[in-house]
């Protein structure tokens, strides 16, 4: 039997619903290894299908996102090989880290929550110009000239933010990542 | 900062970026689930035009295999193409408008709330299952236990009185694999010691008369005094002890030996200082915790003093060395110890050392392919090492288990043996899936793992084979932690009954070892007679233990003895201390990732070489040193009383007549200087095989 006969995804209602439940991660983590709207859109696509073509065993949310993302992190390198760039693995790999850090058996979904929250904490100052460049996609100089600063402020006004983000992300992640806590057969004992 | 951080720091950074986009231009992430199954389908239905033409393409091997890819559910052919599509899509689109959630996460975890509970719930099977696969969702049955309850952890099952006694099986737990015991434990009433002796005595007849054996005679008190002191004490005993034993002219006089050795509070620092420094080697090696760094065996055999003083039940020992509980101060007894001595990131040595000691199951060979003729699986080991890398060590002048840093359990790939890669899936120790929740709380994920490593069936059966061996030479397996099937268990029967009677008595470890001192063939001579001269295990052919058989004393046992002679009254300390450094000489580590060490003491040229010449045996034989044989020089003894005394000392009998000849010669021929002579006789007395022996 080959592998198309083993499946039949138009009758499955499981697999639509298990594509939801994970391609907006997928989607998100091939944004993060560089990949524009359009090619994430097109390896989450693949990712899937290569997926969908093999028996697949459904075990827990974190193996099956974690099985995924190998998935996809093996296309993006293929598509740098094809489209003759050269990938960055190292770089690669640090970010494939860095996600596994901060999403864990967590959704993408929850992180960007906890990003909006801790825009909230940021001055109004800190706020616009991290508008200017994400949302207007401006220059460090426009960035200074708006908020009537040098292009080398502006550089460490941003470079500040993301730190400041990047700080109160993980640490939002690890408080919302807390289990409840489970009773220890040795109070006090614990290593 | 360093190349490493900055890399870090960029990745970081790039992540944050794609998500401020995202927040800033309000660009979510594309529903691409129609566009997916419609392309799954166009794929489908061309694969399966194509399959017609000739055999499907063999999968690429950059491409992931998905988890235990042979757990493959059987799917109907339905016509696809077309018309397959647009159904395809059509079905997708509906769906994705009425499952689409409105907060992503509430209803994803919701679904698969559901469908989770839709799983078969254990003890029911899905059709097409194989047994493995019923096997696994039916795990043990747990057994009475004294481990503490935990009642926020899931159960291992339901109690043996759920079951329906005909729903036990015949032989259970001997044709398993690992990690999934897959049938239940029966539990059978605790018997008394005499019915346990009654039946492993008719269980080892039947197998005599099966094979035409009759078992040696029965050896004499004075052999058998030596070797129950050897067995027990890691020691020979003193000529007053054996005189006692062999004054006692009751019935019951093994027994009462036997009872003394094991409970009487007069020899409780020796019984735990030598069974800690056994299990010891078990779980670590003689060379495991003796480096700087890792971890501390002192602190281990601390523990492992504390635990047999206590006489502490063995499944708990299992726990609290797999949970890693107590201090990991240096020094400081602490179970810890284990998982500090063993501690590899990748969990591997662990891995494999923990289901050797406690399940008599070697399965390292099973990282790198399936088991050959086996059960067991190159995924069974990767699930179980996966669920063990729960611990992180932080380096520093004291060692300590800490709950991994990272945030659930690390993903692990291995390599299959055709190249291809696939992902561990965390399996629990009784081969049911790690409940999510476990997997990222890791410290209670370890108390679980350590539970139903303590649980496990298997511990009795390891536990058993392991003693038997320690006390007659040879165990039901060869080697004795390798249990796996098909390895071939010479008493199958017997093997269980013992396993059965050590669960149902809460794992008293010291109580199986009085059964098999006071047993059948612990009691034998270890002669060959005509009768039972085909029953030679030592030429590779399963034992029949119709006999004792003879083999080489430990060094800790020869150690303990030439003490006993050579310095008497020194302290605990101070043979400790001694004891340490003699044993150094004796037993090298190999260095490998695996904790292997070799060890020298072998009988051989070089043993008996650096035996004759050991600091210890010259302090031994020295009549001017403190010590037993200046208190027999210097004693008003006639020679030949002398000569019988240093013969029980060593050897535990008399002289026989043409020894004594000997010796009396070589007394008259120094009748100068008699102690020299009676040092000469002592010299060849602790050298010979009989003295470095157990017969």
């Amino acid at each position: 039997m080959n592998s198309a006969s083993q499946m039949d995804v138009s009758l499955k209602p499981d697999w639509a619903l298990f594509i939801q439940t994970h391609q907006r991660d997928v989607w998100r983590y091939l944004r993060a290894l560089g990949c524009s709207p359009a090619l994430a859109d097109d390896l989450t696509q693949e990712t899937f299908l290569r997926v969908l073509q093999r028996p697949f065993e459904d075990i827990h949310h974190r193996a099956t996102a974690a099985y995924l993302r190998k998935v996809a992190y093996s296309r993006f390198i293929t598509e740098c090989r094809r489209s003759a760039r050269t990938p960055e693995i190292a770089r690669s790999d640090a970010i494939d880290r860095c996600w596994q850090q901060w999403v864990g058996d967590d959704s993408s979904d929850e992180l960007i929550e906890h990003l909006r929250g801790c825009l909230e904490k940021l001055t109004d100052r800190t706020r616009r110009a991290l508008q200017l460049r994400y949302e207007k996609q401006a220059s460090r100089k426009a960035i200074g000239q708006a908020l009537k600063m040098s292009e080398h402020g502006a550089k460490n006004l941003l470079q500040r933010a993301k730190k400041k983000l990047r700080e109160c992300i993980e640490r939002r992640a690890r408080r919302a990542e807390r289990p409840a806590a489970v009773r220890s057969p040795h109070p006090g004992k614990e290593s | 900062m360093s190349p490493d951080e900055t890399t870090r720091s960029a990745a970081a950074d790039q992540v944050l970026e794609v998500w401020l986009e995202e927040v800033f231009q309000g660009v979510e992430p594309p529903d691409l689930t129609p566009r997916i199954l419609a392309a799954s389908s166009e794929v489908a239905g061309r694969d399966e035009s194509s399959s017609s033409d000739g055999p499907a393409p063999e999968p690429a091997s950059h491409v992931l295999v998905s988890p235990r890819p042979r757990r493959t559910v059987s799917r109907s052919r339905p016509a696809l193409g077309l018309w397959g599509a647009v159904v395809a899509v059509s079905l997708a689109a509906a769906l994705a408008v009425l499952l689409w959630p409105r907060d992503p996460k509430a209803a994803r975890h919701a679904e698969y709330g559901r469908r989770s509970a839709k799983r078969p719930s254990p003890g029911e099977t899905t059709p097409g299952s194989s047994p493995q696969d019923s096997a696994r969702a039916n795990p043990p049955v747990r057994h009475r236990s004294a481990l503490p309850s935990e009642p926020a952890l899931p159960t291992l099952g339901a109690s043996s009185s759920d079951k329906p006694p005909h729903a036990q099986p015949q032989q259970p737990m001997l044709q398993q694999s690992v990690p999934a015991p897959a049938v239940s434990v029966p539990s059978v009433p605790a018997l008394p010691a005499e019915a346990v002796l009654a039946t492993m005595e008719r269980l080892l007849a039947q197998r005599w008369q099966v094979a035409s054996l009759k078992p040696a005679p029965a050896a004499e008190d004075s052999v058998w005094c030596r070797r129950a002191f050897l067995r027990i004490l890691g020691r020979i005993p003193t000529i007053d002890e054996l005189n006692d034993f062999l004054a006692d002219q009751s019935p019951s006089r093994r027994n009462r030996l036997v009872d003394r050795l094991l409970d009487d509070q007069a020899y409780a620092d020796e019984r735990a200082q030598y069974w800690a420094t056994f299990w010891a080697n078990v779980l670590v090696g003689r060379t495991g915790g003796t480096k700087q760094g890792s971890g501390d065996r002192d602190a281990l055999l601390g523990y492992l003093r504390r635990a047999v003083r206590d006489n502490r039940p063995f499944d708990r020992i299992v726990y609290e060395l797999m949970s890693a509980e107590g201090t990991s101060d240096r020094g400081a007894p602490s179970a810890a110890q284990f998982w500090l001595i063993h501690y590899t990131p990748d969990a591997i040595r662990i891995t494999d050392w923990a289901t050797r000691a406690f399940w008599g199951r070697s399965i390292g060979c099973m990282r790198c392919h399936d088991q050959i003729n086996g059960p067991m699986r190159q995924d069974d080991f990767w699930s179980l090492n996966l669920v063990l890398r729960t611990a992180d060590v932080r380096r520093g002048k004291s060692p300590r288990v800490v709950v991994r840093s990272q945030s659930g359990l690390p993903e692990v790939f291995f390599e299959r043996p055709d190249g291809r890669l696939a992902m561990a899936v965390p399996r629990l120790p009784d081969g049911s899936a790690a409940p999510e929740r476990l997997t990222r709380d890791l410290a209670a994920l370890r108390r679980m793992v350590a539970r139903q490593f303590a649980e496990s069936p298997y511990v009795a059966e390891a536990l058993v084979n392991r003693l038997w061996a320690h006390f007659l030479g040879f165990g039901f397996t060869r080697p004795v932690d390798d249990m796996l099937p098909p390895r071939e268990i010479s008493h199958p029967e017997l093997l269980r009954f013992l396993a059965s009677q050590v669960r149902a008595h809460d794992y008293d470890w010291q109580e199986l070892a009085r059964w098999i001192v006071l047993s059948e063939p612990f009691g034998r001579s270890s002669r060959v007679t005509p009768d039972n001269e085909s029953d030679v295990p030592e030429t590779g052919v399963p034992p029949y233990f119709t006999r004792y058989y003879a083999r080489p004393l430990a060094p800790e046992a020869v150690y303990q003895s030439l003490m006993l002679v050579a310095h008497p009254s020194a302290s605990r300390q101070e043979q400790v201390a001694a004891r340490k450094q003699w044993l150094r000489h004796w037993t090298q580590s190999l260095e490998t990732d695996d904790g292997g060490e070799h060890s020298l003491f072998r009988q051989g040229v070089q043993k008996s070489w650096q035996l004759m010449n050991d600091p210890l045996m010259q302090r031994a034989t020295n009549s001017r040193e403190k010590g037993f044989l200046q208190d027999v020089a210097a004693s008003p003894l006639p020679p030949e009383q002398k000569i019988a005394h240093l013969f029980l000392a060593a050897l535990a009998r008399q002289p026989t007549a043409k020894e004594r000849k000997v010796a009396l010669a070589l007394l008259e021929q120094h009748e100068d200087a008699p102690a020299e002579a009676l040092e000469d006789i002592w010299w060849a007395l602790l050298n010979s095989n009989e003295f470095l022996s157990d017969h």
